[in-house]
């Protein structure tokens, strides 16, 4: 079931280009983020909460760096909002690059054996289980959109 | 990220990280803890006490270096990892795979 939409109580809104030592903004801002939500809300979620949004911000920022431009020399920006709402917290990924085609996967059951263990591949997992909602579009213009939220 | 390698005389060796284990630097901690396999190294503890943030690719460093200790007839154990890393051990049942050692002197033992 979709969120409702309320006002926003705080945002905080970057760009960044697409390579890998950008995700230290990434995470400057949300530490910010963590500041203004602390100011706004009375009660606040704990530490835990947190790493897990923060742990799926990391996974879906990490996968728009390494894939949106992929195919291009240049690189190129990507938008990187978060909004604080009464109910939820939602982080927002946008770029211009290259339609993404593989879907947020279900978190699957993972192997017991650590020699078979996989080493890439299960960052979109990641982000699913920590997230209440992961969501991707790409709209008319050529934008790709991520949504990320969680509700507290 | 900050990479140290700890021969211990009692036997085995610690690697020390410091810093966020995550796309910028995995792919060299893999590197390094394949490389310190090869150079004799087969009973590693990775100290995680200082690792500020993982990513899924940091896990995939930690778990290639599973891989070459085994292969080598060794092992790799994980000690101290902090909250952010004990979420995503969580997020990915990996907690339930791999054991997370409360001090490095405890991975240590029985090696």
């Amino acid at each position: 079931m979709l969120a409702t939409n309320h006002r926003a109580l705080a945002e905080e809104k970057v760009q960044l280009d697409a390579v890998p030592f950008e995700l230290s903004t990434v995470h400057v801002a949300l530490e910010r983020f963590w500041s203004a939500m602390d100011c706004s809300l009375l009660q606040t979620p704990d530490e835990r909460w947190r790493l897990q949004f923060a742990t799926a911000i990391a996974e879906i920022a990490a996968n728009v760096i390494r894939y949106a431009y992929a195919n291009r020399t240049r690189g190129g920006r990507i938008g990187f909002r978060l909004r604080l709402y009464q109910d939820r917290v939602e982080a927002r990924f946008t770029d211009r690059g290259s339609y993404f085609s593989v879907f947020p996967r279900e978190p699957h059951s993972i192997s017991t054996d650590p020699m078979e263990l996989p080493e890439s591949g299960f960052g979109l997992a990641i982000a699913h289980t920590a997230l209440d909602q992961l969501r991707h579009h790409r709209t008319a213009k050529g934008t790709n959109v991520w949504v990320l939220e969680k509700r507290f | 990220m900050d990479y140290i390698l700890e021969p211990q005389s009692g036997g085995g060796t610690v690697v020390r990280l410091d810093g966020r284990l995550d796309l910028v630097s995995s792919a060299g901690v893999k590197q390094d803890l394949v490389k310190a396999v090869g150079d004799g190294h087969r009973h590693i503890v990775v100290d995680l006490a200082k690792v500020t943030f993982i990513d899924s690719s940091g896990l995939g460093a930690l778990i290639g270096g599973l891989k070459a200790a085994r292969l080598a007839g060794g092992d790799l154990r994980i000690a101290r990892p902090a909250e952010q890393a004990r979420v995503i051990f969580e997020l990915t049942t990996l907690d339930r795979v791999l054991r997370l050692y409360p001090s490095v002197e405890e991975a240590l033992a029985g090696y």
